[in-house]
């Protein structure tokens, strides 16, 4: 066999010797979980994005824990990360929740996410609240419109299309620009340009501004921003 | 106990940053507190970087190892480390991958791509055009290296990943707060990233500001080998053993800025004590573009590496043998002029396998080392041409035979340098004749 395969080969074993090493050193601290744990944990009222985008704060949520109490955690995001999970008060029973009281937190700001896999043997409905009490904290804290761009369509004066891209930055909309439409022109020309402006500097398109002769166009760009919007909604 | 060292110096310094990276890392879990998932998400980050540390430290050719265990295999280790780290850097992100929009959800994913494709880049530009190790004998792999892709832009790109892929894994750890407010851990992991890529820099910009050393003497011995000779602009020379080799790096001059590494052909002697001397062989771009090449062009020389004739060697007053296959004369000749300034009287054989007659030069100088050193002798054999007066062939235990090297099979020490089928062979041969292997030294040049 080649020298450089065999050293190869022999590298990667003692990597997997290796590797393995540091698994059993630390099997204590390892579980396998058990049964996948329910990812909206008790919400009722809405569908968590897959790819969430947080206001920066500290936000509270409470749980349901396992004495009939309720478990509250205080939620801290920085930079859009969720960086510290406290549970600040619950009834549940000590010490035999200690260390899921520790461990869940630990894991959510490690992942990044309410939803993992984390389960302490003996303590699930603990652990199932620490996860909801934060699914709810971290509701408040989403954005209503995830940032970036849109498009929306609704329909035009003369039976056509218009197209509007619609730019949100952490639910400030920061640009709205007419992509098509057939408007008869010069005729709507102010509302084409009149509206997207008046939207953004009221950052809703629920705006009264309409401009005469061009009632129709107004409103179609008013729906094509909303229709839009609405692809941009995170809650 | 030396192929132990050989072999393991590296893979055990890799592994030593990440047994104690992961003490740091998992020792405050709580018992049962780990998902397996989460438990593989750290080892399968934490195992490529120290791996690819471990390799820029590699890059960075420290000498106080290299002197032990020679470049080729540094470079051996660097390439399956870093063939290694891509894996299990794959292996973590096959597992963890969520979709194409995901790879940009926050910054600790932004910068593991990133450190990934350092890692995947780094990998194939190796592979493809400055590591022989994978396309070995492969014809495609072999052309695409040498004439479609430009080794001194892939050697580029290939640097610049493998800093790429240490930054992306590094900052994506310090993105992660969990792992950025673990004190202990995140203070160890920016001790060795500091030190290795501290060195790696402080050995960078060493030689960019190497000393200056100015052509003196530029011709061709052969109509394939120039003879090049280097004084340095100011001071002395740099210090050097026989047989040594130094990168020589063009700073002006109509040639690429790369770093080549050559045998010394000279020794600090009467003759070469304010300069070095190099033979050099035409075998591609950059030796092509020596024609280029005039006296008073500046290089720098970084240097020297190797340990082909190391000290304990010679202290002895044992035979030399020297087996130069064509241009691995160099560091051959290098130790016979050291022995011959001086005035080494044991019995020194050295065997030349050329090719082609056109390829044979200086034999007034060795005719005159017979002078010196009454127990010194040369034959020459040639491959391709039969030369009148000389030996056809292949060195061959019968050519060992008349050549006189079967009466100092039992005492003498071998000094082999060529090409790696003329290296192997003569090892070989050799080890057939119950030559024992502790005593013969091979000057592997392939990387």
């Amino acid at each position: 066999m080649n020298k450089s395969l065999k050293l190869s080969l022999k590298f990667l074993a003692a990597s997997f010797v290796v590797l393995a090493g540091v698994t059993l050193a630390f099997s204590s601290k390892i579980y396998l979980p058990e049964a996948p744990t329910p990812t909206s944990s008790g919400s009722d009222d809405i569908a968590f994005p897959t790819n969430p985008e947080f206001k920066d704060g500290v936000f509270t949520g409470t749980a349901r824990g396992h004495n009939r109490g309720d478990l509250t955690v205080e939620v801290t995001i920085a930079d859009g990360i969720i960086t510290e999970v406290v549970v600040v008060s619950h009834t549940e029973t000590k010490p035999l929740t200690d260390e899921a009281i520790v461990g869940i937190p630990a894991a959510i700001v490690a992942q990044n996410t309410y939803d993992v896999d984390e389960t302490y043997a003996g303590v699930t409905v603990t652990s199932k609240a620490i996860k909801t009490a934060v699914f709810n904290a971290l509701k408040s804290a989403l954005y209503n419109y995830k940032s970036g761009t849109y498009q929306g369509t609704a329909r035009g004066h003369n039976r056509g299309d218009l197209t509007v891209e619609v730019t949100v930055d952490k639910d400030i909309i920061t640009a709205v620009n007419v992509l098509s439409h057939t408007e008869t022109t010069p005729l709507a020309d102010e509302a084409l340009i009149g509206i997207p402006a008046a939207i953004v500097a009221a950052n809703s398109y629920e705006i009264d501004n309409t401009y005469a002769g061009a009632t129709v166009t107004s409103n179609a760009i008013k729906t094509a921003v909303k229709n839009a919007l609405n692809s941009a909604r995170q809650k | 106990m030396r192929k132990l060292f050989e072999n393991w110096i590296f893979p055990v310094i890799s592994f030593f940053m990440f047994v104690s990276l992961m003490i740091l890392l998992l020792i405050d879990f709580p018992s049962g507190s780990i998902s397996i998932k989460s438990f593989a998400a750290y080892t399968l980050s934490v195992f490529p970087y120290t791996l690819m540390l471990t390799g820029m430290f590699i890059v960075a050719r420290p000498r106080f190892i290299e002197k032990h265990i020679g470049m080729p295999k540094m470079y051996e280790i660097h390439a399956i480390m870093t063939v290694v780290a891509f894996f299990t850097a794959f292996i973590n992100i096959a597992l963890f991958f969520r979709g194409f929009d995901q790879m940009f959800r926050n910054p600790a994913t932004i910068f593991g791509y990133i450190g990934f494709l350092g890692i995947f880049f780094g990998m194939l530009t190796g592979m493809l055009s400055l590591s022989k190790m994978f396309i070995g004998k492969n014809k495609f792999l072999n052309k695409l290296k040498n004439e479609v892709l430009n080794r001194e832009v892939m050697l580029w790109i290939h640097r610049i990943s493998g800093i790429v892929s240490v930054f992306g894994v590094y900052a994506q750890q310090a993105s992660l707060p969990f792992l950025r407010n673990n004190i202990p851990y995140f203070t160890l992991l920016t001790v060795y990233t500091v030190l290795i890529m501290g060195f790696y820099f402080v050995w960078k910009i060493r030689t960019t500001f190497d000393k200056r050393y100015r052509v003196t003497k530029i011709y061709q011995a052969t109509p394939s080998l120039w003879v090049l000779e280097f004084a340095p602009i100011n001071g002395k020379i740099k210090n050097y053993e026989p047989g040594e080799y130094f990168f020589i790096r063009f700073k002006k001059g109509k040639i690429t800025r790369e770093a080549h590494p050559f045998s010394t052909s000279s020794a600090i002697t009467s003759t070469h004590k304010d300069s070095i001397e190099f033979m050099i062989k035409e075998a591609g771009d950059w030796t092509r573009s020596l024609a280029n090449i005039k006296e008073g062009d500046i290089a720098t020389l970084e240097g020297a590496y190797g340990e082909f004739y190391p000290h304990h060697v010679q202290e002895t007053e044992d035979p030399f043998v020297l087996m130069g296959g064509g241009i691995g004369l160099t560091p051959n000749l290098s130790i016979l002029r050291s022995e011959i300034d001086k005035k080494s009287q044991r019995k020194i054989i050295l065997i030349w396998a050329l090719s082609y007659k056109q390829d044979m030069f200086m034999l007034d100088e060795l005719e005159s080392y017979k002078k010196v050193n009454p127990n010194f002798e040369y034959h020459i054999i040639f491959s391709n041409e039969k030369v009148e007066g000389y030996e056809f062939g292949f060195i061959s235990t019968e050519f060992l035979k008349k050549a006189n090297v079967s009466e100092v099979f039992d005492n003498a020490t071998f000094f082999i340098c060529g090409p790696d089928i003329m290296m192997e062979s003569t090892r070989k041969v050799l080890l057939s004749n119950k030559v024992n292997d502790s005593r013969i030294r091979v000057d592997d040049f392939g990387f």
